[in-house]
């Protein structure tokens, strides 16, 4: 049983220390709901948050991707084990063996040897469509051999997203909504911040905290219809609870069974193993045994079976959770970005659920994340130091203007500005400094990452590509040639 | 509980298992809050009266498969082996069946059991006049069962494999360099690597047995050296409580250090994932979370993680396990054919070194043993039905006698004897009882193993050209061909 006294108090407290602005939290208790609620949805107009307002649940949506095949499976259309090409014939990796036997089971759980990858969709997301980027996939380079290690990325659930379509002939979202949300009763929820969330009336606005100057600054909603399969949707918690609520009924909701108790099992099983050396001091002791499912992840919390997704999309980081055989699960929801309000909210109710001894998460995690901030920025100005003063460019900035081309990133252009190097790159901001000779930084504040990138040039002095360090799990950077 | 205490319990608890499994002797080390004790007893050879104590030599068999893992990773951190290479860089005439493995599989992926391999146990069995460098040159000829690296099956050649590669990348016998890196230091005196340095030779060993319509059997001493360090070591409960104790240090032993933390992190991490029924026939509700690392087995047991690896060869049984974090060690040898005591002490000795409530597991496993000999009964009993009642053979038996020969599994004899058939298999004769037209049924109930499906085929002169068996079940049948 929960205390909602201490519930309560455990989330208002998690907020101060946070700096988020609110959380929403519904529990599911063995077929009880309990809401809790602290903060504003909005801050600049004053409004507090519920259990009905709408915030983006970000990667959690991965798992009803997820379901959504599984289901197709419950409907003979594939089996988990299908080649992802049996389905796709045109579908190309960028390693052959893997294009042939790349599986569905493959693309759900993190394993098909693809990093992040991040820089190829996030900038152009609003002009790009998922067919392309499924196209594109060719082009980027794996970081690990095939089914070698877990690495957690999107492009797998974009093509997971895209394969619903091709099997269903339905666009996932709306194989979702008539297969998931109609049957569970789930309304509101869209799959479109910028355009569904922003008109709906009970939104909770997307913030910002900067531990620098401590302010928090709203966020624009953002469009990421392109990657929607992984991570598109919006929804209240009261609706979410729904969804953790089926899982821990087997995939039955009242008389229907949503998704087969066989096939959901599979979402909770473990698939593959994520490293737990290295996980960090701030779990150490409590979580262990990581791994993924299929769009879910599950370790053991302090001995117990623990199921979890977290999500984290401009403005908003969201939590669902459920430990199976204890009819115990929380859909939390927050608006802030980056946030560790939802993590520590998660493992604080679930310490006080059973009745453990109390763990202050948010300190800890706080804790954990000025540190990476503070040895981030040691390591950049060490780096910044022992770069050679007044070393200029072996060129004439002019000479790096135009436009610059990676069949899998993309295009983006760069012109001179006042004295310096300004990147247009789709709608992502990007600032570009000099460091010494050849080589500048790139940083994008939305990540809060800056990338080493140097120019390379001919025989002839001219510029003729950029080298970005825009992917940490390749050793090689992304080589954009000059086009124009 | 102190030391002593559970020495009492386990006494008592051991005694109960014995007679209850008829088992000749069970010895037990178990360590605990930074000590050591032995406990169990019975008789390691019956016909001698020879009593069993921690300095009774036993055949750990594949417990084995650690200390070879633990060799390599001594190699990696003297830098002369990555997990992350692939095999064939240090095995330039490495070759697997299926050619992407042979490129590609690394040594993590051997020694993790995730190459595709099924088990082809009946090879080694089958063919025992040939070496540890053989096997590793038959892998060629061996088909897999599985996709590479797409889930976790057991087997044993993998780490004969890792035999190679010690004697290779050490420059050294493989029994030299466990002796001296691992043996030595830790003052293992009574551990054998070769059955031919011990068996007759010294006093205090234990002899196999087999429990049969209620009749205790000596069994032959199977000898299994031909197969490297996957199952051929043997030891004593004393040994292996040093050897547990060396795990649990992650590396170090009594202030030595044996190998490094970042590799005990590599031994005693999951890196492959166990999924229900993969790899036990029984799931039982207090394990979670089942996974290989390398040479080990990864678990939750009640929301503890433990690390074990039993081993099972004819007429005995074993198990080495610890519970990382917790200073708790055991080990568990025995002389009974597949008597799950080692497995029941395992659980009953992490129960009470935890203080947890105790769990009747020798009565489960019990149970989980009598339902599968029912099971296998009823399967013979089928096969003797379909015997009975099979159409006539479509030749005489002179047609089918020959040579057959496989180029992985070596070579079948297939006899005329007492009016009948016999197929020489398995070192020993086995009679072939016809099963209708050209399918045989050869007997291999003297071994365990039921009843095994033998067909042959002939060409269109009606000449016997093949032999097919189900050799691995995981596989089509395993065809030889009949030698001119």
């Amino acid at each position: 049983m929960l205390d909602i006294k201490k519930a309560q108090a455990a989330l208002e407290n998690i907020l101060k220390k946070s700096h988020a602005p609110s959380a929403s939290v519904t529990v599911y208790d063995n077929g009880k709901i309990v809401s809790l609620n602290a903060g504003l949805r909005n801050v600049e107009e004053n409004i507090p948050t519920d259990e009905d307002t709408m915030y983006a649940i970000g990667s959690s949506t991965k798992a009803f991707v997820a379901a959504a095949l599984c289901i197709l499976c419950d409907d003979g259309k594939l089996t988990l084990d299908d080649p992802v090409k049996k389905h796709i014939p045109e579908f190309e990796m960028y390693d052959s063996y893997v294009t042939e036997n790349l599986t569905v089971r493959d693309i759900l759980c993190h394993r098909c040897g693809l990093p992040r990858h991040e820089f190829t969709w996030y900038p152009r997301m609003e002009s790009i469509t998922p067919a392309e980027l499924v196209h594109r996939l060719r082009y980027l380079k794996p970081s690990a051999p095939f089914r070698y290690t877990m690495q957690y990325q999107n492009h797998m659930f974009l093509l997971a997203g895209y394969l619903v379509q091709r099997i269903s002939g339905q666009k996932w979202e709306d194989f979702v909504r008539e297969r998931i949300f109609k049957p569970l009763g789930m309304d509101p929820v869209n799959f479109n911040a910028a355009r569904d969330m922003a008109a709906y009336p009970r939104a909770a606005r997307g913030y910002s905290y900067d531990s620098e100057t401590g302010e928090t600054k709203r966020m624009a909603y953002k469009d990421i219809e392109v990657m929607g399969a992984a991570g598109s949707i919006n929804s209240t918690t009261r609706q979410m609870a729904k969804w953790v609520a089926l899982h821990l009924n087997e995939g039955k909701v009242g008389d229907t069974q949503v998704i087969s108790q066989k096939m959901i099992r599979e979402c909770h099983k473990h698939q593959m193993v994520i490293d737990d050396f290295g996980t960090g001091k701030v779990f150490e002791g409590y979580t262990a045994l990581p791994a993924y499912g299929l769009g879910w992840f599950i370790e053991s919390y302090r001995g117990r079976k623990l199921v979890h997704h977290g999500g984290n999309i401009d403005g908003f980081s969201a939590m669902q959770c459920f430990l199976p055989g204890t009819g115990f699960g929380m859909s939390i929801l927050t608006n802030q970005n980056a946030s560790t309000a939802n993590n520590a909210i998660m493992y604080t109710l679930i310490d006080l659920y059973f009745g453990d001894e109390a763990v202050s998460w948010v300190d800890r995690l706080e804790d954990f994340y000025a540190d990476m901030r503070k040895s981030a920025k040691e390591a950049r100005e060490k780096a910044r130091a022992e770069t050679p003063e007044n070393a200029p460019p072996t060129f004439a900035l002019e000479a790096a203007a135009g436009t610059y081309e990676n069949p899998g990133y993309g295009e983006l252009v760069l012109t001179v500005c006042s004295g310096k190097l300004n990147v247009e790159w789709g709608s992502m901001e990007v600032v570009c400094e000099h460091v010494s000779y050849n080589h500048f930084e790139l940083s994008a504040p939305v990540f809060g990452t800056a990338f080493p990138a140097s120019f390379e040039t001919d025989a002839a002095n001219r510029v003729v590509a950029l080298h970005a360090d825009l992917e940490p799990a390749i050793k090689e950077r992304i080589v954009f040639k000059k086009i124009r | 509980m102190t030391n002593q205490e559970m020495k009492q319990r386990l006494d008592c608890i051991i005694e109960g298992i014995r007679e209850k499994y008829h088992v000749p002797s069970i010895v037990v080390s178990v360590h605990k809050d930074g000590e050591s004790f032995f406990c169990g007893g019975g008789l390691a050879n019956v016909e001698e009266n020879v009593p069993a104590d921690e300095n009774t030599i036993y055949a750990i068999a594949s417990a084995s498969k650690a200390f070879i893992a633990t060799a390599v990773c001594i190699l990696c951190d003297e830098g002369k082996c990555d997990l992350d290479k692939p095999v064939k860089a240090y095995l330039p005439d490495f070759e697997m069946y299926d050619s992407y493995m042979t490129e590609h599989l690394t040594v993590r992926d051997a020694l993790g059991h995730r190459s595709g391999l099924p088990r082809h146990d009946i090879m080694w069995l089958n063919d025992r006049d040939i070496t540890i460098y053989d096997v590793v040159h038959r892998l060629r000829y061996l088909p897999p069962a599985f996709e590479p690296r797409a889930r976790m099956h057991y087997q044993n050649m993998m780490f004969t494999l890792a035999t190679v590669l010690t004697e290779k990348l050490s420059g050294q016998p493989w029994q030299d360099f466990v002796t001296e890196r691992i043996l030595k230091p830790l003052g293992m005196t009574r551990t054998y690597l070769k059955a031919s340095d011990y068996r007759g030779k010294v006093p205090n060993q234990a002899e196999p047995y087999r429990y049969r319509d209620g009749q205790l059997e000596r069994m032959e001493y199977n000898d299994i050296s031909h197969l490297g360090s996957c199952g051929c070591i043997s030891s004593t409960v004393h040994d292996l409580d040093r050897w547990a104790r060396l795990q649990l240090g992650r590396g170090q032993f009594e202030g030595k250090r044996v190998f490094s933390e970042k590799m005990a992190d590599q031994l005693h991490c999951p890196q492959m994932i166990i999924k229900p029924g993969e790899m036990a026939p029984y799931g039982f509700e207090e394990v979670d979370f089942t996974s290989y690392g390398q040479g080990w087995f990864i678990e939750s047991y009640r929301g503890h993680k433990l690390v074990h690896h039993g081993g099972t060869i004819d007429g005995f049984k074993s198990l080495v396990g610890f519970l990382p974090g917790k200073g708790v060690g055991f080990s568990v040898l025995s002389n009974l054919e597949r008597n799950q005591s080692p497995a029941a002490l395992g659980y009953i000795i992490c129960d009470l070194a935890l203080g947890l409530s105790e769990i009747d597991w020798a009565g489960r496993f019990w149970d989980v043993m009598e339902n599968m000999r029912r099971q296998a009964q009823e399967q013979e009993k089928k096969i003797e039905d379909a015997i009975k009642n099979a159409p006539a053979q479509s030749r005489p038996n002179a047609d089918y006698a020959g040579e057959f020969f496989h180029p992985g599994y070596g070579r079948l004899t297939v006899r005329e004897q007492d009016g009948g058939l016999v197929i020489h298999i398995l070192c020993k004769d086995m009679p072939l009882r016809p099963a209708g037209y050209d399918l045989f049924m050869a007997d291999a109930r003297s071994d365990g193993a039921g009843y095994v499906p033998v067909r042959f085929d002939y060409d269109l002169t009606g000449a016997v050209v093949s032999l097919s068996a189900p050799l691995e079940p995981m596989c089509a049948p395993i065809v030889f061909d009949k030698q001119k």
